[in-house]
């Protein structure tokens, strides 16, 4: 074992700020984090024991016992289980011989749930051992096990079953089961990658760009919104001369999944945006932080860097020496808030940091650094070529640009829209053939719940501003029992722990829910309700501040859903 | 050192230095709010959010926001009073704080804060947890658990000479717990045991040596006066 923990380290760096890689790497090869290889690696890295399972106890695929040689993640999003998610349980269990969240008694099987691996349109879906097998229906499922059990290769049933996430590969059209329906500038194909690149090193200076960028009134595409010039205006600005560009692709939203087209269908751009914020703010360095559910895209990633090192674009040759590579999460929703981000990539467990301190001054190691969303690096390049005015003239006044939108749920035409901002839920209902619609979910679990009454808002900024989940729920559904329960699920698992308020109130919450399947609403819980709510907006990041969130708007504007205690009739004297 | 900033709380105009927190520059002049996670000169840990303070319309932690020109702090407002009272009501319910059986009585800042907020009941169930005590995994202090409030101070303020932490975090979401670090335990001194004693909030890390009863139960520090408050 202290050899193979020497030549991973050997491979990797004696590093603390490596240990997810590390950890990784491990358990590789020894199918779990065991209590010999912490032991070993405490003594490689000269830290205790402790310290390793402080980070590994965090992570969601990060195991501290063994979970079975074939490991199934069983997606348990609200889409998956309003798309046959039971059913697929029960063939699992039945075909793999074990219940979910256990082993088979051979060892050969562990089934386990996990919240959204980003599959949305092709519910219901699972990764075995990371590979991800979707559109699943009984035969398909007792297929595939059997194939396994018959000995074939992991590899070669997912080349199989999956080709079009298999055959990733430069200068083939994606054959991506994922629909795209609308493109606009960023999805059409008017733009050849690179081209950008070449008016870098001939006409434009990094202020041209961070004018451009802020001119273009791009905000950024993860969900929050905030300007991309000012922020790559204010790393440009900071003093320490060591920066960094990292692109977020831990697409753990549920209900999303354009990053993961986008990064299959157009990485070259993505990158190239990178490049030039790089060039823009100074940095030399540019990590692409990937899910870990998204892992099986990284061998085509790379041939896809490799590529670009070749021609060089990036890479000790290039002309800027701005170099790429990719790191693998581990796991947990809340990373996908940047400093949480920051504090994972350097290998520490992905604790939000505090506001006060801003990436673009004290981020990666403690070093300037831009943070933005897969989608608003992949469309800079264009913004560099046609100009910020062209950018401008998509969307509203104060919305710029279009936005790139994942729409699952009950309609005809699932999949990828690229729309303008401005666009109402009627019309991406029209668009997507949706039919007797009772709930439209916008921006995710932390988003927004809305009645047809509502159908009338728009996509921007200034009303439902969103990262791009778009979940579409007809008169079938139980709101309560498909969305709102899972949603408190969601946000229990996924809670770092460390506000008082996002660690102990959401489990009360689940109590008053759960209580709500089957007896009225009290008044003095609706009141909880509310008041729990306020209580989790002093949250410090995003994800425990919108843990109420559906919940909330369930209660206000669903009340034919489920009954409220009346209060008696009060008489004035 | 120039007092530089010029910012008003509650309506009054103060003046401070830079690079002081919203709670270091109240207290300096007069205003308490209250904290439990707090630790003078470290910024980056505000879980327990009781300090939450409005300042320029928007909630931010007191303890962890540092003093800029021109701020407009509210500390007191009913809304905000209301908070605080939530969570010491929270905290209360998520753990096992039966203050006739605890040592810290009368050191407890949670309990000091129960006191001062009025608190006669709370309004979240109560969990009674049973996450266990820990007597081994140190000579000089044990650890009862379900005592815990996660504030982290420990883990801060208590290092070795080259910065390592005694105490660990392990696991997340309500599984979280923060545990003594037992490989560390060769060189944790007793003065470091004294602090982390004097460091927890509440009466979850207690020495072996003593049994705090020095200063009898009734003339402890809180018992004589309210916390926040100066010498009656």
């Amino acid at each position: 074992m202290k050899t193979t923990i020497s030549s991973i380290i050997d491979k990797t760096g004696n590093d603390r700020h490596k240990l997810l890689n590390i950890l990784h790497l491990l358990q590789l090869e020894y199918g779990y984090i065991t209590e010999d290889v912490i032991e070993a690696l405490s003594e490689e890295l000269n830290i205790t024991k402790s310290q390793i399972l402080q980070v590994t106890s965090f992570y969601h695929y990060l195991y501290d016992e063994f979970k079975g040689r074939i490991v199934i993640h069983v997606n348990r999003s609200i889409i998956a289980l309003i798309s046959g998610y039971a059913d697929i349980v029960k063939t699992l269990e039945k075909e793999c011989s074990c219940k979910m969240e256990t082993i088979s008694e051979d060892g050969e099987f562990g089934l386990w749930n996990t919240s959204c691996i980003g599959m949305s349109d092709q519910e219901p879906a699972i990764l075995i051992n990371g590979f991800p097998f979707t559109d699943l229906n009984t035969s398909k499922t007792k297929e595939i096990i059997s194939k396994i059990k018959n000995g074939k290769s992991l590899e070669s049933i997912f080349e199989e079953y999956e080709p079009d996430k298999y055959k990733l590969s430069i200068g083939e059209q994606s054959v991506d089961k994922t629909k795209t329906y609308i493109k606009g500038p960023l999805l059409d194909d008017e733009y050849t990658p690179f081209t950008s690149i070449e008016l870098l090193q001939t006409k434009i200076s990094p202020q041209n760009i961070l004018d451009i960028v802020y001119e273009s009134g791009l905000q950024g595409r993860g969900g929050a919104g905030f300007s991309v010039g000012r922020k790559w205006k204010a790393a440009a600005q900071a003093k320490n001369k060591k920066k960094y560009v990292i692109c977020n692709a831990d697409e753990g939203e549920p209900g999303t999944f354009k990053d993961r087209v986008l990064l299959s269908e157009k990485p070259e751009v993505v990158f190239e945006g990178m490049l030039i914020s790089a060039y823009a703010i100074g940095a030399h360095k540019g990590i692409v932080y990937l899910r870990k559910e998204y892992e099986y895209m990284k061998v085509y990633l790379e041939k896809v860097l490799q590529d670009m090192r070749d021609k060089e674009f990036i890479g000790p040759n290039s002309i800027f020496g701005f170099e790429i590579r990719i790191q693998i999460g581990a796991g947990a929703y809340v990373c996908g808030e940047a400093s949480a981000l920051l504090e994972s990539m350097e290998g520490k467990r992905g604790e939000p940091r505090e506001k006060y301190m801003q990436p673009t001054e004290y981020g990666y190691l403690g070093k300037p650094t831009i943070v933005n969303n897969v989608e608003s690096f992949a469309i800079v390049p264009s913004i560099i070529y046609h100009g910020s005015k062209w950018y401008k003239h998509y969307g509203t006044d104060f919305s710029a640009g279009t936005k790139v939108l994942s729409i699952a749920g009950d309609c005809a035409k699932p999949g990828i829209y690229e729309l303008p901002w401005g666009i109402s839920i009627n019309t991406l209902l029209k668009l997507t053939y949706a039919k007797n619609t009772k709930a439209v979910i916008v921006g995710g679990m932390s988003g927004h719940l809305l009645p047809p009454e509502e159908f009338d808002r728009v996509i921007c900024y200034s009303d439902l501003s969103t990262g791009g989940a778009i979940m579409i729920l007809n008169n079938e559904r139980n709101l309560l029992k498909d969305v709102v329960l899972p949603s408190l699920d969601f946000f229990i698992d996924e809670s770092c722990g460390s506000c008082s308020t996002c660690r102990n109130v959401p489990g009360y919450l689940r109590e008053i829910a759960r209580d709500m399947e089957y007896h009225k609403l009290s008044h003095s819980n609706y009141i909880k309700i509310i008041e729990w709510g306020k209580l989790l907006s002093i949250s410090r990041c995003g994800l425990g501040k919108s843990v109420a969130s559906l919940l909330i708007d369930f209660i206000h504007k669903f009340t034919h859903d489920y009954e409220i205690e009346t209060l008696p009739e009060i008489k004035s004297d | 050192m120039q007092k530089n900033i010029s910012l008003s709380i509650n309506g009054n105009k103060i003046s401070t230095t830079k690079s002081k927190t919203i709670v270091e520059a109240a207290e300096d002049n007069g205003i308490y709010i209250p904290t439990l996670c707090f630790l003078k000169g470290k910024l980056d840990h505000s879980n327990c959010r009781i300090c939450t303070v409005k300042v320029d319309g928007y909630h931010k932690p007191a303890c962890s926001t540092l003093v800029a020109d021109n701020m407009d702090v509210i500390t007191n407002s009913d809304e905000l009073e209301e908070l605080r009272k939530y969570i010491i009501e929270l905290l209360f319910s998520t753990g096992n704080h039966i203050c006739a059986v605890c040592q810290k009585s009368g050191d407890c800042e949670l309990q000091a804060l129960a006191y001062k907020y009025k608190l006669l009941f709370s309004r979240f169930e109560h969990l009674y947890p049973n996450k266990g005590i820990d007597t081994t995994s140190s000579d000089k202090i044990i650890m009862d658990k379900s005592r815990c409030i996660l504030c982290q101070r420990c883990i801060q303020a208590i290092k070795d000479k080259d910065g390592n932490p005694f105490f660990v975090l392990q696991g997340r979401s309500n599984a979280l717990e923060v545990v003594f670090d037992k490989e560390m335990n060769d060189i944790f001194t007793q003065e470091d045991a004294i602090e982390a004693v004097k460091q927890c909030p509440v009466g979850c890390i207690l020495s072996k040596e003593s049994a705090a009863f020095e200063t009898p139960i009734g003339r402890r520090q809180f018992d004589k006066t309210e916390i926040g408050n100066k010498e009656v």
